[in-house]
Formats: C-alpha cells, structure tokens, sequence
C-alpha cells in the first residue's frame, strides 16, 4: 500500500492562509491504514486548524469528510455534496488522490496534508518499511520474492557487494543486506541455483524513465 | 453573583474507583474556578478529537484520571489514554496553546492521589496561565 506522512501543521496552514471556507477531504484506503489521512486523522487536522486560526484570530469555516478513495470517480463524486461554498480543499490522500480530485473540481483549491512517501507493508504495529519501487519490470521470481532493486541499497541485480557484512549493508547496520537475504531464503528453497543466473541489464523504460505511465485494461482494448 | 469564569474539565475512568472514594474532602479553590467531570466507561475512547474539542468549547485546563498502567480492567485504556494526551500536547504546542493546561495522572483510587489534590494542582497550574483566549471567540464550523 501507498504510505503517507502528515505535513507539518505550519506548513498547511501556511498554504491556506488566504482560504475562507475548507473541506479536509480523508481517504478511507491505504492512508487510513497507515492510520496519516483517514477520518479520524482529518478530523484532528480539521479542530487543530480550527483552534489554530481561532488563537490566531482569523477564524475560518472548516469541517472534515472522508469517503472509502479519492482515486476512483465514483468516490470523488460523492465529495459534492459537501463542498458548497468550500475555496480550498486539504486532501489527506497520497499525492494520487490530491490530483484526481483537483482534476474533478477544477474550480476549486487543493493543497495535500501529506508528504506521500513509499510503497510498503507493515512491518509491525505502526512500522511500515518500502518494499517496492514501482519499476514496472518485476524479478521476484529470480531473487527468492526479495527485491533487490528497492532492498539493496544500491540496486544492484547481481549481489552481494564488496559492502556486505555479517548479513548488514555497509550504509547502515539496521538496514539488512538484501542480497544476504535472498541467498538465505533460496537455500531455504533448495534453489540456490537461481543464483548461478547473471541478470541482465534491468529496461528502465518501463519504470519512470518511459515518462507517466499507463494501464489500459484488456476488454477497453477490444471496445476500440 | 457573578458565575465562574474558569473551567476545569477532567476525564475520570469509570472504574477507577477515583469518584466513589475521593469527593469526602474538601478543597479550597479559587471562587471562579468550576469543575466538571466526565466519567468513562474506559479512557482508551479518549482521543484527540474529544481533547481539542474540550477547549474549543471553552475548558481552561482538562485533565484526564485513570488507574495505573498496569491495573487497567480493559488491558490498554490506560496506556492508549497516556499516548493520546501525549500527541494532543504535541498538537497543542504546533497549534500555539499553552500545553500545561492538559496533564494525566494514572492513579488507583485506593490507594493513590486523591481526586481532591488532583483537581487542585490543576487549578494551581491554571492560577499561572492567562485565560483561555479560545472561550471570548466566535465558534468555528467544525465537525
């Protein structure tokens, strides 16, 4: 899932110091589950904001709303109810949802509440660490499901590096070795074969270097 | 007679036993301090939002009351509260409020701190701020 990180209440107020009415805009997906922008997070950014301009004395009318995504119409529809009236909009989704609704309400203003940061899992309660890069070419299946592009601090795709030791990445001693890792979990496997493979060059065409990307599903091919 | 002008609102676990075994007692407080307490089933349903509310609606200092750590009936209501008031005052501090208006105490009824002397270090504490420049402001649209 996409994680996010709440901006600094100074910073948002700062990018709506000329609003006179806004809408806190929460995500009920990935941002509600690394628990940065879903309902009760908006509702805190909502009364904080409040209390902020009150104390400041430049009250302005706010409020809070959250829906299950901003990154499907359907969803982003059923913000409009609620934004009669609203200039400005905080939208506490991923980068993702900031955009798709500014492209739906167009007239309106939209500044992100989140510093939109990786894709990654839970590692623990309130831990999330990345786990993928979002490369478009993926190699799990070489590597023993550990990514190398985006664990190996310098994603390398034949490892180890002269900087691996005792299982840790010469940067730093917290961070695992990926390539340690995947020679530990393909004996595991009783695949260590795998590793004899020289992996070529990795098409970078397909991640960013191809410019924005797109997918278009199979059956809206056919309609065409 | 001129009403009391300052308020102290405390959040008090329903089963820590502060209310039933601390109210004999008396304090002395200032005449325009009014306190009001507010009992819940368990302090793991305070969060920020009922917090920053609180003052919004014109608390001058809140306090929140429950059993030790380590003797909560419910596990973690008291521990969850603890790491509640603790973002609220890091929340206080980037909105501009005065943080030692909020402070929590865990405590047994029984065998700890009173409830009495909770409420006056509270209404000591107030002695020392200004008033809350929340309470003479126009109420915002929130939620």
């Amino acid at each position: 899932m996409i994680v996010a990180k709440m901006k600094p209440l100074d910073e948002i107020s700062e990018s709506i110091k000329n609003a006179k009415k806004v809408l806190v805009a929460g995500c009920g997906g990935c941002v509600t589950v690394c628990l940065s922008g879903g309902q009760k997070e908006a509702e805190i950014l909502s009364h904080s904001i409040n209390l902020k301009r009150k104390l400041e004395n430049k009250p302005i009318e706010i409020s809070s709303v959250t829906f299950e995504r901003q990154c499907d119409k359907e969803y982003v529809d059923r913000f409009k109810e609620y934004l009669d009236g609203v200039d400005t909009v905080i939208s506490v989704a991923c980068g993702v949802g900031v955009q798709y609704m500014s492209e739906q309400y167009p007239d309106i203003i939209f500044v992100p509440g989140q510093n939109t940061t990786f894709a990654g899992a839970n590692i623990e309660h309130g831990i999330w660490e990345e786990r993928c890069m979002l490369c478009g070419d993926c190699i799990l299946a070489k590597t023993g499901g550990i990514c190398p592009i985006i664990r190996c601090s310098k994603s390398i795709l034949n490892g180890p590096c002269g900087g691996s030791q005792d299982g840790k990445c010469e940067i730093n001693k917290d961070i695992p070795c990926a390539w340690q890792l995947i020679y530990d979990r393909l004996k595991m496997q009783n695949r260590l074969e795998l590793l004899t493979e020289v992996l070529p060059p990795k098409d970078w065409s397909k991640s960013r270097d191809g410019g924005p990307r797109k997918y278009i599903w199979e059956d809206n091919y056919n309609e065409s | 007679m001129k009403q009391p002008s300052r308020k102290i609102l405390g959040f008090v676990c329903k089963l820590s036993n502060l209310i039933n075994f601390n109210l004999n007692s008396k304090i002395n407080l200032a005449k325009d301090i009014n306190v009001e307490i507010i009992e819940l089933d368990c302090l793991g349903k305070l969060d920020e939002i009922l917090i920053l509310e609180s003052f919004n609606q014109g608390a001058d200092a809140v306090f929140i009351a429950g059993c030790p750590e380590d003797e909560c009936f419910n596990i973690n209501g008291s521990s969850s509260a603890k790491k509640a008031v603790n973002r609220t005052k890091k929340l206080l501090k980037d909105i501009g409020f005065e943080q030692e208006r909020l402070s929590f105490y865990s405590l047994s009824g029984i065998k700890g701190e009173s409830l009495t002397s909770i409420i006056y270090k509270t209404s000591t504490i107030l002695e020392k701020l200004p008033e809350n420049k929340l309470k003479n402001l126009e109420k915002g649209v929130d939620k």
